[in-house]
């Protein structure tokens, strides 16, 4: 799976229109001998699956290559934008889920209540806030308004933190963007499966044994109703990524997303290829995770019992 | 319990294939439920005033892209008032920082935001909605391989493929306009096969195939009809989605250059946050309310059509 991921925007990227030496030479550079030669460099003369497997092989033995507007190796500008990047994401995915598990049990308490209803609509309006927008009015609200996260007084508040990256003040911003949109997904479905829990007969028989409500809803209800919930989190990682892309461009953060935009605006082929690369690789584990969370979560799959 | 009268519940025009979709409508219409306290509470769908509102949003947001030209607007390339001026009768939303009418920017951007919406429902609905319907009624290899190939889409990050495609081929309205339509293709096929999957037992399909009639006439005649109308349905919220998709690669500065655009009007508007904050919000939120109505009535829509869609 891995191999077909990799292969696959491998060939994706490859089998596009549009040639990458004009991109990095202009196209004045038709046909000379520059031209040529760079075709050579970068593999461009061989057929597409004989370079896959060039590629392949070297980047087995970590090598990606070398960036064509700084030289540096791409696994190396990759491993230093990386941990930015995985930290931001992680934290935005556990505070959506801190947020949304509780959200999401609460109002299929009693559903069309009150609670219910308000997170309902706040949710759906979530939904129709995508990052970029989101991000904004975070800055404008809590930067430029409010002054509780700093901004340098010049006009631009992209140095939040100084180039400080990692401190806490200058990442919180970022990570609510992040889980705001992850947060109403998730505390949607939440619901959505824990009202049909709730209606089934072992909830029944808990509470006629005159077990407390929130042991029920936390102990008894929850596991069989977070499954959805799995699932979407292997998919929903995908908006994460994208997310990060944007929330990284937006706040100046040095991470991988923000490599990959520059790398495009720069024309910088290799570089583009890796992440994009890297992403999809890293995407198709997580999602081997989430199978391997059902297993613990769920005793039936463990035995074979249920065919997933 | 009469809950339901078809051309209320619908809120289309009555035409044949509206009639062939009465006996899913009445399932939504009859749709109750209990609350912890075993009072029966409706949560079938109406259409409300909120749907309205929406389709008026919408109508609006079309009529600014047909018409952007004709309407007597300020220019969009050359500043026409004071810059960073608040909202006022000749401005209603107000300058950016070199004096560029926003309210005019907001109308000239609906075109991009209809185009990148109508593409993506047409493509989606054709090809997307076909080979969802191909691969439900049509079991074994043809299921197997469409669907995998939609799942390895799905779950591949869409805005990375985006990038990636942008950057290789270049950002021109057509790069970008087929990328996003393509990226939405996916979505459509899982709802035409959940949809085909569950009329294929259905007795008049049953009864068509009884009589003889051919797979294809039995897909295309009884199973078809009944599946374009959720799927045109999904449309709504798929276009939400592409203009969130395509507002976020503007956003980035990779979508189609020289278009007027909200996703590159907030861009340059985040940079004026503290002069001329309106050039950010104005973008933002006729871009919100455009996706805010377009959820509510694919959501909305849905749940009238579909008794299993819009609980999510």
């Amino acid at each position: 799976m891995l191999f077909a991921v990799t292969a696959l925007s491998f060939l994706l990227l490859n089998l596009l229109p549009g040639d990458p030496t004009i991109a990095i030479l202009g196209p004045a550079a038709g046909n000379s001998a520059a031209h040529d030669q760079l075709r050579k460099e970068l593999h461009l003369d061989q057929s597409v699956p004989q370079r896959y497997v060039h590629w392949l092989g070297r980047a087995l033995h970590g090598d990606l290559g070398e960036s064509y507007s700084t030289n540096q190796s791409v696994a190396s500008a990759i491993g230093q934008r990386l941990p930015l990047t995985l930290e931001l994401v992680i934290l935005a995915e556990l505070l959506a889920l801190a947020i949304a598990i509780p959200l999401g049990v609460f109002a299929a308490r009693r559903p069309n209540g009150w609670f219910d209803r308000l997170t309902g609509t706040s949710t759906f309006a979530l939904l129709a806030l995508p990052s970029f927008m989101l991000g904004v009015l975070l800055v404008y609200l809590f930067a430029v308004k409010w002054h509780i996260f700093p901004a340098t007084g010049t006009g631009t508040w992209f140095h939040i933190g100084n180039g400080v990256v990692g401190t806490p003040g200058s990442l919180t911003l970022p990570i609510i963007t992040l889980a705001a949109g992850q947060l109403a997904v998730f505390g949607r479905l939440l619901r959505t499966e824990m009202v049909a829990t709730l209606r089934s007969d072992f909830i029944l028989a808990s509470r006629s044994k005159g077990i407390p409500q929130w042991r029920i809803l936390f102990f008894h209800a929850l596991r069989p109703s977070s499954f959805t919930l799995l699932t979407v989190l292997g998919i929903t990682a995908a908006g994460l990524v994208g997310g990060s892309i944007i929330v990284e461009q937006l706040f100046a953060l040095p991470g991988m997303g923000s490599l990959l935009v520059e790398s495009i605006l720069k024309r910088d082929y290799l570089v583009v290829q890796g992440c994009v690369v890297l992403i999809s690789a890293a995407f198709v584990l997580f999602n081997f995770f989430v199978d391997l969370v059902y297993a613990v979560l769920d005793p039936r799959i463990r035995y074979g019992t249920v065919s997933a | 319990m009469a809950l339901f009268q078809p051309d209320e519940a619908t809120g289309v025009d009555r035409d044949p294939e509206a009639a062939a979709d009465a006996e899913v409508v009445i399932s939504a219409g009859a749709r109750t439920s209990r609350t912890d306290h075993g009072k029966p509470v409706r949560t079938g769908a109406r259409l409300d005033i909120v749907f309205w509102l929406s389709v008026l949003w919408v109508a609006a947001v079309l009529f600014s892209a047909l018409f952007a030209n004709v309407l007597h607007l300020q220019p969009t390339d050359t500043p026409s008032g004071p810059p960073s001026a608040g909202p006022s009768w000749a401005h209603p939303f107000g300058t950016d920082n070199i004096g560029l009418d926003l309210f005019s920017l907001c109308v000239h951007g609906a075109r991009m935001a209809t185009i990148i919406a109508l593409s993506t429902a047409a493509l989606g609905i054709v090809v997307g909605g076909l080979s969802g319907l191909v691969a439900g009624f049509y079991h074994g290899v043809i299921e197997q391989v469409l669907m995998w190939v939609t799942d390895v889409m799905l779950a591949f990050p869409a805005l990375v493929f985006a990038l990636a495609v942008v950057s290789f081929a270049g950002a021109s309205l057509t790069t970008v306009v087929i990328t996003i339509a393509v990226l939405g293709i996916p979505g459509f096929a899982r709802v035409g096969r959940a949809l085909t999957l569950s009329h294929s037992q259905r007795p008049f399909v049953m009864a068509s195939q009884a009589m003889g009639a051919r797979k294809s006439r039995t897909m295309f005649r009884e199973v078809l009809p009944n599946v374009i109308v959720p799927v045109a349905t999904y449309a709504a919220l798929a276009a939400a989605l592409a203009i969130i998709a395509e507002g976020a690669l503007a956003f980035l500065g990779l979508s189609a250059p020289d278009v007027v655009d909200w996703g590159a009007m907030i861009n340059q508007g985040k940079d004026q946050l503290y002069q001329a904050p309106q050039a950010a919000f104005a973008p933002m939120l006729v871009m919100f309310l455009t996706i805010v109505s377009l959820n509510f009535l694919g959501e909305r829509l849905g749940a009238v059509l579909d008794p299993r869609q819009g609980q999510l």
